[in-house]
């Protein structure tokens, strides 16, 4: 067990580093004068050239790169064009609210979705069958940009009850983590659903109910963990579509995390800071995949071995 | 039954269908639904809410609010299925090759599906549009090349799989070529789920790009595009929310519809037919 | 045997099943018994619904697609498929207990060999203390011949071989003692080498929980080795039935005889083996009449064949065949011999 952890970590340095190429590459792809577009449009000729020399964007590509790398490693991932202030220092003042909005939307949507698989999968082909197939349909197809702002319609503008924008207040985070939390939900609800109804069809299921198990727990002491091992790996790589998700839902809702940032500094071409946010979110994305992979060896015992 | 049978008799993906066949046919033929031009700035009826005349209201810039969401399903729709072929153009032949030379070539490529799976789509697609600039053919490589490792691993494990057949096996033991293996044997079986895949990602590409265009990083303005819609229907959310309701509306039927293509395709293609066993 | 009562009666079962391409008769109409002790063995090919027709005694078949549409199964005074939910399942694993075919598949994969051994025996006994579970569980390993029974008891099925979890299989169907154990083709998935092994492991269980077996099987060797009875089934029905011995040396349906006749011999030396022409019958659209009658040499442009469905008589003592023509077997059996100059009669007729 130890070793496969090892195996999945090492996988995960070898990714990260993929990810560090794309970052740096994205920046060179980039038309113009990349310490121009690194100093920022308003920036003086002077602090092109201190910017040019500062990062070494005089040598060549690969030293610019391992210099990039190790600056990385540092804990330096430059200075926004816009604030002048160091990356990290943007995006750490707004991970967090990413995290929150983050999390909500995985434990919401995990707990909730597994919960509405193992039903309509339970119920196959009634009515609660029926009402969660077409509702996680309906959710997995619904834009969350489209979503929010219905929300915000109905629940901010007609009704006045929540707050429409920002995280100033407790119940801030209600309407943005509607808006991620459904998307999830159903999601996994579709993938609880396809997964348990293989299951239910397997044949140790028929040894289950043989031996006179009951049928409730057949279903939650034979089928569900079976059934929760694709869940979890199909968990993990849709937290990526999550974190979409949550870049569009911020930008929605006004939330100050990392995605409404990405989107100013797009816009303000500030690439230091979309280059730091993209390092980040990989990361985020990398690093749920490891702790999934972890889990995953704990949940199937042929993986211990 | 056949497949087709199958899909025919599957009621959602008809649905699905249905509402395909619809919006194809106002593309095609909106100049004649409708009698307002989706681009042509009207100030003086700006904001006005659904009417007999505009029946779904009409836009900051006294547009057609109809008007622009029919000639914008030729651009949403166009971008979709671009994308998907973009995607599955780069990802196919690179879950081939993976899937069939195996070893170091697989291990190469799997890392940079990885790579690529560690973005979500639509950062991925922000990220090149940053780059690339706005533009209609920016947003169709900007989507395509964000869906691309979706393609790459399922080809690559439907290649795995038909490699072990044994029909593989006999074709390289007369002496068939690795290409000719790869076509006539392995893409060959493996078309059904690259098909349910590939309906399915239009929704997804519909999406990532109205998101796009929602964020005011798609087509540029005045170009009628859903997305950018919604993003230009955002601002007059308090006042005037048909504005955003219906490009809205727009979007989701054409995912969900989609979507349940992609479900009646693979039940229709499944080939684990329930067989049974006395 | 006719003395005593038996302890399972089948009675007119018919059991179909919706697919897309119609609805498929897998059982008709089919009526057997079990005598307390024996072992009964139920042959034929695949979609002869030997195989349904058991599954359908403990509602083990899929419900939809399946259907049980006829039939009464008494055990103890009780009509099985009229039982509630709960009933049914207070006997499942307790009075009629299963071996299923594939080992490799039957187990399940997240649990230990153990815990799913103690599960069959805690269903039904709540107040089984988990130490008393694991103490019996790991006996029964070792009855059935599961070495270092304390170590195997922890693992998980992945880490043993199909023999062994086949094994397993038969601990867990004889843990509550079943009067009933049923084998659906034990030992098809595994390797030859082992399959002697496994088929003495389960007659020794039968033997100690004194039970007695339906044993389901496509070999006839099997049947030859294991059963007591046999019942021949083909498209569905039961065409044969009788005492083992008997049924062998004196088949009474001419696919009963068609189906030993294509075995190799090692007594004989045969240079062609007689086979049955034709396929299995379609079970969405049955022939109509004798089922068999499409690929039957005795049917002779017979219209009876055709048209009436030949109902189980009885040819002589607790010896019954569904055939029209049963009178004309030994004719059919000279025939076959003559033209693969082998003599297939095997005496005692």
């Amino acid at each position: 067990m130890l070793t496969y952890i090892a195996r999945r970590l090492a996988v995960s340095v070898v990714t990260l580093l993929g990810v560090t190429i794309i970052a740096f590459g994205l920046v060179q792809m980039l038309p113009g004068d990349p310490a121009r577009t690194i100093a920022g449009l308003m920036a003086s000729e002077d602090e092109v050239e201190r910017v040019r020399t500062r990062m070494g964007l005089d040598e060549p590509l690969g030293t610019q790169y391992v210099q990039f790398l190790g600056n990385i490693v540092k804990g330096d991932l430059g200075q926004s064009a816009r604030t002048r202030r160091p990356v990290t220092q943007e995006i750490g003042a707004r991970l967090p609210k990413t995290i929150e909005l983050a999390a909500v939307g995985t434990i919401v949507g995990a707990v909730l979705g597994i919960i509405g698989g193992v039903i309509a999968a339970r119920f196959r082909n009634r009515p609660a069958d029926h009402a969660i197939s077409i509702g996680s349909l309906i959710g997995i197809s619904m834009p969350v940009y489209w979503l929010g702002l219905l929300l915000i319609m109905v629940f901010a503008v007609n009704l006045g009850w929540l707050p429409a924008a920002g995280a100033g207040r407790r119940t801030s985070i209600i309407l943005p983590g509607i808006t991620i939390g459904l998307f999830t939900i159903a999601l996994v609800a579709r993938m609880t659903r396809a997964s348990m109804l293989e299951v239910l069809e397997q044949d140790y299921v028929r040894t289950a109910f043989a031996k006179g198990v009951a049928n409730r727990n057949v279903v939650y002491r034979h089928a569900l963990r079976n059934a929760f091992i694709p869940v979890l790996t199909v968990i993990g790589i849709q937290f990526g579509s999550l974190l979409g998700g949550a870049v569009l839902t911020e930008f929605v809702f006004a939330w100050p995390g990392i995605g409404r940032l990405m989107v100013d500094s797009i816009f303000a071409r500030d690439f230091p800071v979309v280059q730091g946010i993209i390092l980040v979110f990989a990361l985020m994305f990398i690093v749920v995949n490891l702790i999934v992979d972890i889990l995953y060896s704990y949940v199937n015992p042929k993986i211990q071995y | 039954m056949d497949s087709w049978a199958r899909f025919r008799t599957h009621k959602p993906a008809m649905l699905g269908a249905a509402i395909l066949v619809l919006y194809t046919l106002l593309a095609i033929f909106a100049p004649w639904v409708t009698p307002h031009d989706p681009v042509q700035q009207q100030l003086v009826q700006s904001l006005q809410t659904p009417s007999a005349e505009f029946w779904l209201g009409t836009d900051h810039l006294g547009r057609d609010v109809l008007t622009r969401i029919l000639y914008g399903t030729r651009i949403s729709l166009f971008i979709g299925i671009a994308a998907v072929v973009v995607g599955m153009g780069i990802g196919i032949p690179l879950g081939v090759v993976s899937g069939f030379y195996g070893r170091a070539t697989d291990m190469v490529i799997q890392r940079i599906a990885d790579i690529m799976f560690s973005f979500p789509s639509i950062l991925l697609a922000l990220a090149l549009v940053a780059v690339l600039g706005v533009g209609l053919n920016n947003v169709i490589i900007a989507v395509g090349v964000a869906i691309i490792p979706i393609f790459i691993r399922l080809v690559r494990g439907q290649v795995l799989a038909v490699r072990e057949e044994a029909y593989v096996d006999a074709a390289r033991a007369i002496g068939a070529s690795d290409l000719r293996i790869l076509v006539r044997h392995v893409l060959a079986n493996s078309w059904a789920p690259i098909i349910v895949q590939a309906t399915i990602s239009i929704g997804i590409t519909i999406l990532v790009a109205a998101g796009l265009g929602f964020l005011g990083l798609g087509v540029p303005s005045p170009t009628p595009e859903w997305g950018a819609m919604l993003g230009e229907g955002r601002n007059y959310i308090y006042s005037h929310p048909h504005m955003s309701t219906f490009p809205g509306l727009a979007i989701f039927l054409a995912v969900i519809a989609f979507n349940l293509m992609g479900d009646g395709l693979r039940d229709a293609l499944d080939p684990r037919l329930r067989a049974l066993e006395a | 045997m006719s003395a005593t009562e038996p302890l399972l009666e089948v009675d007119g079962l018919s059991v179909e099943f919706d697919t897309p391409e119609g609805v498929v008769k897998a059982v008709r109409d089919v009526s057997w018994n079990l005598m307390p002790g024996e072992t009964l063995g139920i042959v034929g090919e695949s979609g002869s619904g030997k195989s349904v027709s058991v599954m359908s005694l403990m509602k083990l078949i899929p419900t939809p697609p399946g259907r049980i549409v006829a039939g009464e199964v008494r055990f103890r005074d009780r009509d099985l498929l009229k039982l509630s939910r709960f009933q049914l399942r207070k006997l499942r694993g307790k009075d009629l207990a299963m071996v299923f075919q594939d080992p490799m598949s039957s187990l399940n994969p997240v649990q230990t060999v153990g815990r799913q051994i103690a599960e069959a025996m805690t269903v039904h006994d709540s107040k089984l203390s988990d130490n008393e579970a694991r103490r019996r569980s790991i006996e029964l390993l070792e009855v059935v011949g599961v070495p270092q029974a304390d170590v195997r008891f922890k693992q998980y099925p992945h880490q043993f071989s199909g023999g062994m979890r086949q094994r397993a299989m038969i601990a867990m169907a004889i843990a509550n003692r079943p009067p009933i154990l049923i084998a659906d083709e034990p030992t098809t998935a595994l390797d030859v080498t082992i399959q002697a092994q496994v088929m003495e492991v389960l007659k020794d269980a039968q033997k100690k929980a004194g039970a007695a077996m339906v044993l389901i099987t496509h070999d006839l060797g099997l049947i030859a080795e294991m059963a007591d009875r046999v019942i021949v089934m083909y498209g569905g029905r039961v065409v044969e039935v009788g005492d083992v011995r008997t049924v062998f040396h004196n088949p009474q349906h001419p696919y009963t005889f068609g189906l030993m006749a294509s075995l190799p011999r090692l007594d004989t030396q045969t240079e062609t083996l007689p086979t049955i022409p034709g396929q299995p019958p379609s079970l969405i659209t049955p022939p109509t009449g004798c089922a068999f009658h499409p690929r039957c040499r005795l049917k002779r442009d017979r219209l009876d064949c055709e048209q009436d469905v030949p109902p189980l008589r009885e040819v002589t003592t607790e010896h019954f065949s569904a055939c029209h023509h049963t009178d004309e077997m030994d004719q059919l059996i000279e025939e076959v011999s003559a033209e693969v100059g082998t003599d297939l009669t095997r005496g005692e007729s």
